[in-house]
């Protein structure tokens, strides 16, 4: 019986010690988790310019915050709004990602992204930025995200070609601009001494608004009515004079309306234009003697146009948004403040490198005056001319509209209808007017 | 009275049963991935769906429908297509024809030459574009150069935005033949081979000329291949979109917007799926009756070959 007691009480004692290790175990399987927690997953969307830096971007986000695991998803310019909006719509995870100032509002009212309204740190980030920046961010009286860059657009001529000619400077009117083109032709220096980027994609004609907003005119009212063709009558009198300009005088390159802005500085770079209208961080690349032939001899000033107190330049913004797919507002906040704002030293470090590398404007005022940043950018630019023009930069008036991708493209078919003769410029803009005004009220 | 061949009726039954469990597979797939799509787009053409707007989805009957035909956007874009389709239709027969009654001759290097006709349908449409935007370029474009060398034009054009919308049209639709014509050859060189030579020898018999022969002989010989040719180059001329994507992005202006581009347009870039596939069914509507159309005229007329 003793035996078998013991036998019994060893068994049982062998049960229990079992029991207890296989529980141990397992508790240490469960508890292991939770000591060194699996990071939290972050999916970053942008569109194809710079990945690599993006990248290295995502990978100090990561070394500062070890919880976090950013995945970047990188999708070509031409995809980009439709893929993004396909991965929204199928619930699929975005915690940040670029948008184009001109989608916030239909994408805020759409769903795709959310008001970082709240979010700790955005006030104190708020009052460095610069105001038309602020306000880009700004629908409803909700904000939709952080800078990653601002920019203008202006006038970029060769001082090398003017002087040449004979000119003391710049063109300081459309007239002039005839004038010296005219005489560059005439020298026979160049065929066609401007381009434009005149290729019908969506959210370019830069040129036409740049144009426009350069002599005072304005496209919008408050109220989102179109004022051309008659109201004002500006955007008229700069297609009347870029018809004559493309057809009778034949001083702008007709290839213009095969060429997107990259191409324009393709050809700029080159060393084949004298006159054309950009962004102003492409003075970077023009600049620059390793991919320019031209390097140095390249000026951007303000839009030649007779004087007035509505003149203006064409600025935009790109923001870090927050997509409405985020699983954790807090947690895609963390990388969008990252992104769009300082880095655990304090210091704007994403918005430094992107001037520092691509020549971006920043989206906040320390950033824009520190002297690094003016000592850098002042060797491609002057940093005086286009503060100035960053000041008093205006933004399309219908980019907070959420019809704004429908009209922008009427609006450049009808300006190259009117380019290539196929209508007059007033016939082309009414036109434009008329179905704009039918898109604003379908939407 | 019954005989001993026939076979009982269940055997029927589950022979037929067993045909169908044959073909299962095939009738899942083929509704899989053909019939849902094609059942799913006309249910949302018949919706409000704006991906704009969210998942938002409301029926509203025929009003995609009726929008559109009430756009002067899409009358514009049919006479587009309507010329582009004509234009590519008229190219490719008539090439397609002479090209194959030339390869349906003897000469020496028949077989390479007839192996170098397929080279352009084996390019990938993407590839075909990129390469017609390199020729068509208005700063470094060859066909610019070739021009110029020799002296029909002084300095180089911009072919794709140009001031005249024949030309961009012209030049669009001189890319998409060279991309198409290989098909049209060789359905047609293929028909050619079967006209039997007893009808060649008869014609010359009858001392009928090369034209003679052609008009009488070959051409109602040619009809059935002409007819597939006529239906697959329309719709590939209605559902040109690669070319356009690459070359204009249907500009300039509206010169080059089709109708498969307007499509594209609306679904793709303007994010209303509603209209964009109310935009899907009504080409296919106009290819179904032009199909129809040719089927009737062609195969209804005096002296084709049935």
């Amino acid at each position: 019986m003793m035996s078998g007691r013991t036998n019994g009480s060893t068994r049982r004692r062998f049960i229990a010690n079992a029991g207890l290790t296989i529980g141990a175990a397992s508790a240490s399987l469960v508890a292991k988790p939770t000591l060194a927690q699996a990071p939290k997953k972050l999916v970053y969307v942008v569109w194809a310019f710079e990945p690599q830096t993006h990248r290295e971007h995502a990978d100090r986000f990561e070394a500062e915050n070890p919880g976090y695991k950013v995945e970047l998803v990188t999708i070509n310019f031409r995809d980009y709004v439709k893929k993004v909006l396909a991965m929204v719509n199928a619930g699929e995870q975005i915690d940040a990602m670029l948008v184009y100032n001109f989608h916030v509002a239909a994408w805020s009212e759409g769903g795709i992204i959310q008001s970082v309204d709240g979010m700790p740190g955005l006030d104190a980030l708020n009052t460095d930025m610069l105001p038309f920046v602020h306000d880009i961010m700004m629908y409803k009286g909700k904000q939709y995200g952080l800078p990653y860059y601002q920019d203008i657009a202006g006038f970029l001529w060769r001082d090398d070609i003017v002087k040449k000619v004979g000119f003391s400077g710049p063109p300081k009117t459309l007239d002039e601009l005839k004038t010296q083109a005219v005489e560059i032709k005439k020298q026979k220096i160049m065929d066609y001494p401007i381009v434009f980027e005149a290729i019908l994609t969506p959210s370019s004609m830069y040129y036409f608004y740049s144009l426009v907003y350069g002599a005072g005119g304005r496209f919008f009212d408050k109220e989102l009515e179109p004022t051309f063709p008659d109201r004002d009558t500006m955007p008229v009198q700069v297609l009347d004079w870029l018809v004559e300009a493309f057809q009778n005088w034949k001083i702008v390159d007709a290839s213009s309306m095969e060429m997107d802005p990259n191409k324009v500085r393709d050809v700029f770079a080159a060393g084949n234009v004298t006159f054309t209208v950009l962004h102003r961080y492409y003075m970077r690349h023009l600049n620059n003697p390793k991919v320019s032939k031209v390097a140095d001899q390249v000026k951007f000033g303000e839009i030649p146009a007779a004087p007035s107190p509505n003149r203006a330049a064409e600025g935009w913004a790109r923001l870090y948004g927050m997509g409405k797919t985020a699983p954790n507002k807090e947690d895609a906040w963390k990388l969008i403040q990252f992104l769009g704002g300082k880095d655990k030293s304090g210091h704007y470090y994403t918005a430094e490198r992107w001037v520092d590398l691509q020549g971006l404007g920043p989206g906040y005022t320390p950033v824009l005056t520190s002297p690094k940043v003016i000592a850098d950018t002042s060797k491609w630019v002057d940093t005086t001319i286009a503060g100035k023009m960053a000041q008093s930069a205006v933004v399309r008036e219908i980019s907070k509209a959420t019809w704004y991708p429908e009209a922008d493209l009427v609006l450049q078919q009808q300006v190259q209808r009117a380019l290539l003769r196929q209508a007059k410029p007033r016939e082309a803009l009414a036109t434009a007017a008329a179905k704009i005004q039918e898109i604003k009220k379908k939407a | 009275m019954s005989t001993g061949l026939a076979k009982p009726r269940s055997t029927q039954i589950s022979e037929a049963g067993f045909g169908f469990l044959l073909n299962a597979p095939a009738v899942a797939l083929i509704t899989a991935l053909m019939l849902y799509p094609i059942a799913a787009s006309f249910w949302g053409s018949l919706h409000f769906q704006h991906l704009r707007f969210g998942s938002v989805s409301q029926f509203v009957g025929w009003q995609n429908y009726l929008d559109i035909f009430k756009e002067d956007d899409f009358w514009d874009a049919l006479r587009v297509s309507a010329i582009f389709a004509g234009a590519t239709l008229a190219m490719t027969t008539v090439l397609g024809t002479g090209a194959a009654l030339v390869l349906n001759e003897n000469f020496p290097g028949r077989g390479f030459v007839r192996a170098l006709v397929l080279i352009p349908w084996a390019i990938p449409p993407v590839v075909n574009g990129l390469l017609w935007q390199w020729i068509f370029d208005g700063k470094v474009g060859i066909f610019n150069q070739l021009l110029v060398d020799l002296g029909a034009i002084d300095t180089y054009q911009s072919w794709l935005a140009n001031t005249d919308p024949a030309v961009v049209l012209a030049a669009l639709v001189f890319a998409h033949v060279w991309k198409t014509l290989p098909f049209s050859i060789i359905v047609l060189l293929a028909a050619l081979q079967a006209v039997p030579a007893d009808l060649h020898d008869a014609a010359l018999v009858d001392r009928a000329g090369p034209l003679s022969r052609f008009r009488h002989v070959v051409l109602p010989w040619l009809m059935p291949a002409l007819v597939v040719v006529l239906i697959v180059e329309t719709l590939t001329a209605f559902q040109a979109f690669d070319l356009i994507y690459v070359l204009t992005g249907g500009g300039p202006g509206t010169t080059t917007t089709t109708l498969a581009w307007l499509t594209y347009l609306t679904a793709f870039d303007r994010l209303d799926l509603g209209h964009g596939n109310a935009y899907g069914y009504i080409i296919a509507m106009i290819q179904f009756m032009l199909a129809a159309m040719y089927i009737f005229t062609l195969r209804s007329g005096k002296g084709v070959a049935q």
